[in-house]
């Protein structure tokens, strides 16, 4: 499939787009710059989702990731304070050698991608007209357009696209989604035990008698503190 | 049960395939039991939840028995659309996996109380660490693989900083997360570039595509058109996903996490970390590599040169950094990157051998670590760090026991005869010589040489314990040792098993032979 018309106007833009919002996400020395940056990689990416066809995708995306955990992300980097890398001038770039090895390996990377994917691409393209499945996936993508509901407004079809990823979601990849339901629960596990302070251990007996003995004098200073 | 009745009638997954995960399942479900029981108890009786844990590992391996039992003549079982295979090779290495984390909890306990930190969520995340490992052995699909993988790392890195009053373990636990964070993403990378090729992330799929891909055809012109447009993609995805496994498994280029890691870690983490967590990578560094990437060997795209390039290097490094380190922790993970070669070689030999060596150096390994840093746990006492290695002078005359199964661990992990150590080295390097004089390669047999002549090096550092403890000239400190039941009874269990390997490895050759056939069979199933 090659992209013409709009379609690749489009890919472009928000292709480079993404790329160059990522780059600035690393780049910035302001934190709440650098989430910015990362919201429009993110918003990018959903339209290059809707570009494939992949709706519910994209909305997701954009629901879960820019409504959702980047506003976290802002709210956590405006209560924390991240003033001290703000005010430095030291550049970025410090050490020659790490900068010249990771510029050597990502270009050797690059370099490897566009011929892989280049050769890798037109090799399954050519399997394709070979088997003239091209044709057979044309043909069957309009049949399936012709059949689908017609929206409210009367001007577009509803897409079959959410169905099937709930079908495949909680069918096929059902086991990997329990798993990381798991995977969940040990991240709030974590974070809840880390982040802990040692008021709070003695609060619910979770703390040993001596490390509470050691730690007593803190904690009451720690008390006055956050009421006075 | 009635939700589970339910989810059958609307034919998501059958009971059967549930029944398949029982063992992840009774994990699970006392691992969160754990973690309620860490709210309602109060500091004192949190080892409650030890026991516990132990008694829920024993659970799941009597299911893990059951399994095994219902399914002798171990056919493979698919369950979850593909998602996840039964056969002897994941039962294998769940038992691995159980023994470990049963070993772990037992002497966990002693150094939890000395440092202070006995809670009863440390007990719930090995719980759920050892369900992450045990989807990895038995997963079967690149999706399941990674969320299994991530469910384990993540863990780790929790347990990593688990005494989070300490800085050493703060520092050890960043540096292991952003370094495995940095190489999931790579290994996520070299599953993508697999993907592309194949189309699907079922491993039976992606080792027939890429079969089909480097067969030579015929087009309509009559020319012949070999796979070679995909190889480079392939090459870039397997050399994605070598490099983030061998992050995850430490070999050498990629091994700068782990002596800080393993150094900063409270120490029975870090023994959980050098035997679970580097057993599970093995695990899915083999599942991937013989059943998706198995049609490889023997190609233009063979990986055994840079598996063995990789291992070759890590022997050397680990060794050579081990002999100067003071430090008994750092000195045993140098010791385990060394370990993690040995295993990459059954890997290169790729025949049953090589297959059988790993399965049951991992599991001597597993035994003889976690005993080796039980003794380094029994030195940390109130106000005694102990993890140096001149901490051990005098041991023999204070504690000849500890000291003599210390000497016992420290001999097998170089690979005496008639311990553990040299069954499993035996196994892996008689692999190399077997493909070596299968293929009429001499660099096979110059490898296992290389190997053999880098362990009597490391006899240089293993022997450094023996000689501190029986010959230190004074006594490093005259306070009895911090030891309990349980880790008394883990450290026993360790030591028969490496003696009992040693000297009459015979029912467990057989065994790992029998379990490990399926494995052998998909990959020569593509030559």
């Amino acid at each position: 499939m090659t992209l013409t018309g709009w379609e690749a106007v489009f890919f472009w833009v928000f292709a480079v787009t993404a790329l160059m919002a990522a780059l600035l996400t690393v780049l910035a020395r302001n934190a709440v710059h650098s989430a910015m940056f990362l919201i429009s990689t993110l918003v990018s990416v959903a339209a290059l989702f809707i570009l494939l066809g992949a709706e519910f995708v994209a909305g997701a995306q954009i629901l879960v990731y820019v409504g959702g955990v980047m506003v976290l992300f802002l709210f956590v980097i405006m209560l924390v304070n991240v003033g001290a890398e703000e005010r430095g001038k030291e550049a970025i770039f410090n050490r020659t050698p790490q900068v010249v090895a990771s510029l050597l390996f990502s270009g050797l990377l690059v370099i490897g991608l566009v011929i892989g994917i280049n050769q890798g691409w037109r090799a399954i393209q050519e399997r394709d007209e070979r088997d003239n499945r091209l044709v057979e996936v044309q043909v069957r993508r309009a049949q399936e357009e012709q059949a689908l509901p017609v929206a409210a407004t009367n001007t577009m079809k509803i897409t079959r696209d959410t169905e099937r990823i709930g079908n495949s979601l909680y069918r096929y990849a059902s086991l990997p989604f329990e798993i990381a339901s798991i995977l969940l629960l040990v991240a709030i596990i974590g974070s809840v035990m880390l982040a802990r302070t040692i008021k709070q251990e003695a609060v619910t007996d979770d703390l040993d008698p001596e490390v509470l003995k050691e730690a007593a004098p803190l904690i009451t200073e720690r008390a006055d503190l956050t009421e006075g | 049960m009635f939700l589970l009745l339910q989810a059958n009638t609307t034919e998501l997954y059958s009971l059967r395939d549930l029944m398949l995960i029982a063992p992840e399942l009774i994990l699970t479900v006392c691992g969160c039991v754990a973690l309620v029981m860490e709210v309602v108890l109060p500091y004192r009786k949190s080892k409650w939840t030890a026991y516990f844990a132990l008694v829920s590992i024993g659970l799941a391996a009597a299911s893990l028995a059951s399994l095994y039992f219902a399914n002798r003549d171990l056919f493979p079982l698919d369950g979850f659309y593909g998602m996840l295979r039964i056969d002897g090779f994941a039962i294998l290495f769940k038992a691995i996996f159980l023994i470990g984390a049963a070993l772990t909890v037992a002497v966990s306990m002693r150094y939890l109380d000395v440092e202070g930190e006995q809670h009863g969520e440390y007990y719930a995340l090995v719980l759920f660490a050892t369900v992450g490992m045990m989807f990895l052995a038995c997963g079967f699909d690149l999706i399941s693989l990674y969320i299994s993988l991530e469910l384990m790392a993540l863990t780790f890195y929790v347990l990593v900083a688990f005494t989070k009053r300490e800085k050493r373990s703060n520092e050890a636990a960043m540096k292991y997360f952003l370094l495995g964070a940095f190489s999931s993403g790579i290994l996520l990378y070299g599953m993508s570039l697999l993907y592309g090729v194949a189309g699907s992330t079922n491993l039976g799929e992606i080792g027939r595509s890429i079969g089909v891909a480097l067969q030579p055809s015929v087009n309509e012109l009559g020319m012949m058109t070999s796979g070679i447009p995909l190889r480079p993609l392939i090459l870039l995805g397997v050399i994605a996903l070598s490099a983030g496994l061998f992050f995850k498994i430490s070999a050498v280029p990629f091994h700068m996490w782990a002596p800080d890691a393993y150094e900063g870690a409270p120490t029975p983490v870090t023994a959980f970390l050098s035997t679970g967590s580097k057993a599970a990578s093995f695990a899915l560094y083999l599942r991937i590599f013989t059943e998706a990437l198995g049609g490889l060997r023997g190609t233009a795209l063979d990986w055994a040169p840079l598996v063995a390039i990789v291992a070759a290097i890590t022997i050397l490094v680990g060794n050579w950094a081990a002999v100067t380190q003071e430090n008994s922790k750092r000195l045993l993970a140098y010791s385990s990157i060394s370990n993690a070669g040995y295993v990459l070689l059954g890997l290169v030999a790729g025949n049953s051998y090589g297959y059988i060596g790993i399965v049951i150096y991992l599991l001597v390994y597993t035994l003889m670590n976690i005993g080796a840093f039980g003794i380094i746990i029994s030195l940390r006492r109130r106000g005694i760090i102990g993890d140096n290695v001149n901490d051990m002078a005098g041991l023999a005359q204070k504690a000849p026991g500890m000291a003599a199964m210390m000497a016992i661990f420290m001999l097998s992990l170089g690979g005496l005869p008639a311990t553990g150590g040299f069954i499993g080295k035996y196994f892996l390097f008689g692999g190399l010589l077997q493909r070596g004089r299968l293929e009429e390669k001499s660099w096979y047999y110059w490898l296992a040489a290389w190997a053999i002549i880098n362990t009597v090096v490391s006899f240089y550092y293993y022997v450094r314990f023996i000689k501190v403890m029986y010959l230190g000239e004074r006594v490093a400190d005259d306070r009895p040792l911090a030891l309990s039941p349980a880790l008394r009874a883990a450290l026993v269990v360790s030591l028969i098993g490496v003696i009992i390997i040693g000297i009459y490895p015979q029912p467990f050759i057989d065994l790992a032979q029998k379990l490990i056939t399926p494995l052998t069979a998909g990959a020569l199933a593509f030559r």
